[in-house]
């Protein structure tokens, strides 16, 4: 699969299972950028944005090593700092209403809580958020300390997250290969065609 | 002694030629074909055509992070990085560390380079658009700069031996503004393209839309090379082209150069000036040092070629100094650095499209819509506040996911949908031409000299009144096309850019009729140093809005065969 690297995940055969005392199942892995806490937390949100259905979750696909190993590569030092900031808003609020200290041990329950409302906004306070959002980040280029309202936090968090989670799910090889319509070489140029006949409707892999 | 290709090294050669990109590979190909001993000189490193194209079959999840550059790429390449495309992980070996190629911007100045054997004709985009008199005689009639020295006759010869050659595939207008070439079968436009070219011939009189022309092969005609076959549209042309379908020096003029027997080919050649007799008054040779040893070299030859691109072919005539020419070769008319130009971008105008949920596409077309030049061109195309005209380019594609979030903002619906192709957007975005302005230079500063030696280069360019206000219109321009064609929530676009950003950066060794104002005569010699060419962007006198790689080729094909004709009659 994709990525060989560092990263201690096991294949489902390996998988050491580590109950914990409210029965979920942990996977032992360390992320490079996020807590450990964070990384379990992580983990269980991007299956609640794309979960198993007859086709793979995204975890199954490697989601979040690939979001793990984008905010420690490819994000700059603002975006790390902001991406950090906003997930630990949106734990907190999972973790006070849910009244569960730990964050790694927040359920899916627990963090679909949050991340529902975070995600179901109008098109008009979207724009409102982006606005703050952008004026938070002027200030900060700017030495400057801003805040940014919890709950537009959350929002950005959730947004970015999944924007990485869909990239991530469309960019590995399994959804690449297996599940949308793969061709590297079309070898012709077809500029309108039908759309079940030339994918049964499916979206081309590689764009 | 370093490597050399082809051919053992000599101690003469009726020819050289400073480096191997667009116009390079013509030179050496042309003067080769014309029986001329000619040594080819890249600073680049050596490439070989597919072999070493090391990227060119890998897909999105071979490369980590999706393909989108680290920080610490982003460190070595922050410059080039300005593109916002070019050092993703497919390509980011094609274009120069920057901290290994520093320069100096007193003004922004986006500097993209591809140094290697095949230059930027192994990234180019492709797009290739003849000149027409409208842009030959622009500078004349609005007394600006100075005028060309040629017109459209001189050169349409060249262009068409240029095109049999290597194939551009496009679509016939007969427009004044933009000459047709020979063409081999246009590339489709999909649905939403046929609307928008049906609605703007339509809703707007002088306006066409077509499909871009460019220089890939399509259609049954066989194009010489190496092994050049049809484009397969993956659109990894960037990556360099294991079918050899797009025109570069790698797939079709090197190739024939070498197969002359002509061809001695020295990459890791930095050549930084050009040697001078004063008492023939000719050029005799080059000095280069090796990219990789650092050991100077000197090479004679009775002709020389400088085809290394714009701001380095300027800069070697600059650093070229002498008793005669202290100010550089050829250089009494102090134009030498000046009058910079490029083309501006990051302007225009996107928006969705509602229809066609039914209808897709099959291949990655390595090509987009063309919208030519609609102002200036007299009667009520007329502008009042700029002169000169722009192009788009753009299309449309399905891939926004975005419009079904609101209903379907996480979980099973949203992974349904994004596994769907998504609805319609279209795009376009304007090239406008730049003027030529004096004071818009480059020099060259030897208190910061590079890894090997040489002074760096300093920009001090930028963007004026002609420009800007053109950039107004091009704006709205697109703004009116894509509503009158039925795209809704049309969304402008004026991105803050500098000259460099449309990697067409040229002038700063003009051509003119007369040496007191220009560096270059019509046939592409130095006005006082006659067996020196320059056949890159340098040559140019203005920019027009049309991408101009087709341009340098075939004056560069046309300027060889000047030469190879002097060498004959013994006048070089």
């Amino acid at each position: 699969m994709g990525l060989a690297l560092g990263y201690t995940v096991a294949t489902p055969t390996l998988i050491s299972i580590m109950q914990s005392c409210k029965n979920e199942t942990v996977l032992e892995w360390t992320p490079d950028f996020f807590t450990q806490d964070e990384g379990a937390a992580l983990i269980k949100l991007v299956d609640i944005i794309i979960p198993k259905t007859d086709i793979p979750s995204a975890s199954e696909t490697q989601v979040h090593l690939f979001i793990d190993r984008f905010a420690n590569e490819v994000m700059d030092e603002k975006q790390q700092k902001f991406w950090k900031m906003s997930f630990a808003r949106f734990l907190e609020k999972a973790q006070t209403d849910s009244g569960e200290d730990k964050a790694g041990n927040l359920t899916a329950e627990n963090l679909e809580a949050v991340l529902g409302p975070a995600l179901k906004v109008t098109k008009e306070d979207q724009t409102k958020n982006f606005k703050a959002i952008q004026q938070y980040n002027e200030a900060i280029a700017e030495d400057e300390k801003p805040l940014l309202d919890d709950g537009i936090s959350r929002f950005a968090f959730a947004n970015n997250l999944r924007g990485l989670t869909i990239m991530g799910y469309k960019t590995s090889e399994f959804v690449g290969e297996e599940v949308l319509e793969y061709l590297p070489v079309p070898g012709v140029y077809i500029g309108c065609g039908d759309l079940q006949e030339l994918t049964g409707g499916k979206a081309w892999s590689i764009s | 002694m370093g490597k050399f290709y082809y051919n053992q090294v000599q101690d003469s050669y009726d020819a050289i030629v400073v480096g191997t990109g667009i116009s390079g590979g013509w030179a050496a190909k042309e003067l080769c074909e014309k029986g001329l001993k000619t040594l080819v000189l890249e600073r680049g490193r050596m490439v070989k055509h597919i072999e070493d194209y090391e990227t060119a079959n890998m897909d999105d999840w071979d490369f980590p992070n999706g393909g989108q550059p680290t920080q610490e790429d982003l460190a070595k390449q922050e410059k080039q990085s300005r593109t916002g495309y070019t050092t993703n992980a497919a390509s980011k070996m094609w274009f120069v560390n920057d901290l290994e190629h520093p320069y100096n911007e007193k003004q922004r100045f986006d500097w993209m380079r591809g140094y290697h054997v095949g230059g930027r004709s192994l990234q180019w985009g492709r797009q290739s658009y003849r000149w027409s008199d409208i842009d030959f005689t622009a500078n004349r009639n609005e007394g600006i700069a100075v005028d060309w020295p040629v017109r459209y006759k001189d050169i349409a010869p060249w262009y068409e031996k240029v095109e049999t050659y290597i194939g551009i595939s496009g679509e016939a207008l007969n427009l004044p503004q933009l000459p047709d070439s020979i063409f081999t079968p246009q590339m489709d436009l999909n649905c939403v393209e046929e609307v928008f070219k049906q609605k703007v011939a339509e809703g707007f009189d002088g306006r066409t839309v077509t499909i871009g022309r460019v220089a890939h092969i399509t259609g049954d005609k066989k194009f010489e090379g190496n092994g050049r076959q049809p484009c397969q549209y993956r659109n990894r042309c960037i990556r360099g082209c294991p079918f050899g379908a797009y025109f570069s020096s790698l797939s079709s003029t090197l190739p024939a150069a070498e197969a002359t027997g002509n061809m001695t080919l020295r990459p890791d050649s930095i050549v930084h000036e050009v040697l001078y007799d004063p008492d023939t008054k000719r050029a005799t040779g080059v000095k280069v040092i090796d990219r990789v040893t650092k050991e100077t070299h000197e090479f004679k030859a009775k002709v020389i070629f400088l085809c290394a691109s714009s701001i380095a072919s300027t800069a070697i005539l600059m650093q070229s100094k002498s008793d005669r020419f202290p100010n550089g070769m050829g250089n009494d008319s102090d134009q030498l650095g000046r009058n910079v130009m490029d083309h501006q971008l990051g302007v225009g105008a996107s928006g969705k499209f509602d229809g066609f949920k039914d209808k897709y596409y099959k291949g990655r077309r390595p090509n987009g819509v063309y919208v030519p030049r609609f102002r200036n061109l007299g009667g009520a195309s007329d502008m009042p506040d700029y002169k000169r005209g722009f192009g788009y380019q753009g299309g449309a594609s399905r891939g926004n996911w975005e419009e079904l979030v609101a209903e379907t903002s996480y979980g099973k619906d949203l992974k349904e949908a994004i596994l769907k192709p998504g609805e319609w957007t279209m795009g376009i975005q304007g090239f406008g031409e730049v003027l030529p302005y004096e004071e818009n230079r480059f020099t060259l500063d030897y208190e910061k000299l590079d890894g090997w030696g040489l002074p760096t280069v300093t920009f001090d360019a930028g963007f004026k009144e002609n420009e800007l206000n053109m950039r107004k219109d091009m704006m709205q321009s697109a703004v009116d096309m894509l509503e009158k064609s039925g795209v809704r929530d049309v969304e402008p676009y004026d991105k803050e850019t500098a000259l460099g950003l449309g990697i067409h950066e040229m002038g700063t060794a003009r051509m003119g009729r007369d040496r007191r104002t220009s560096v270059l005569n019509g046939n592409n010699q130095l006005h006082d140093v006659p067996n020196v060419y320059v056949t890159d962007g340098a040559f140019m006198t203005s920019a027009n809005c049309v991408n101009p790689s087709l341009t340098y080729m075939a004056f560069t094909a046309r300027a060889a065969e000047h030469a190879a004709n002097e060498l004959k009659k013994g006048n070089v």
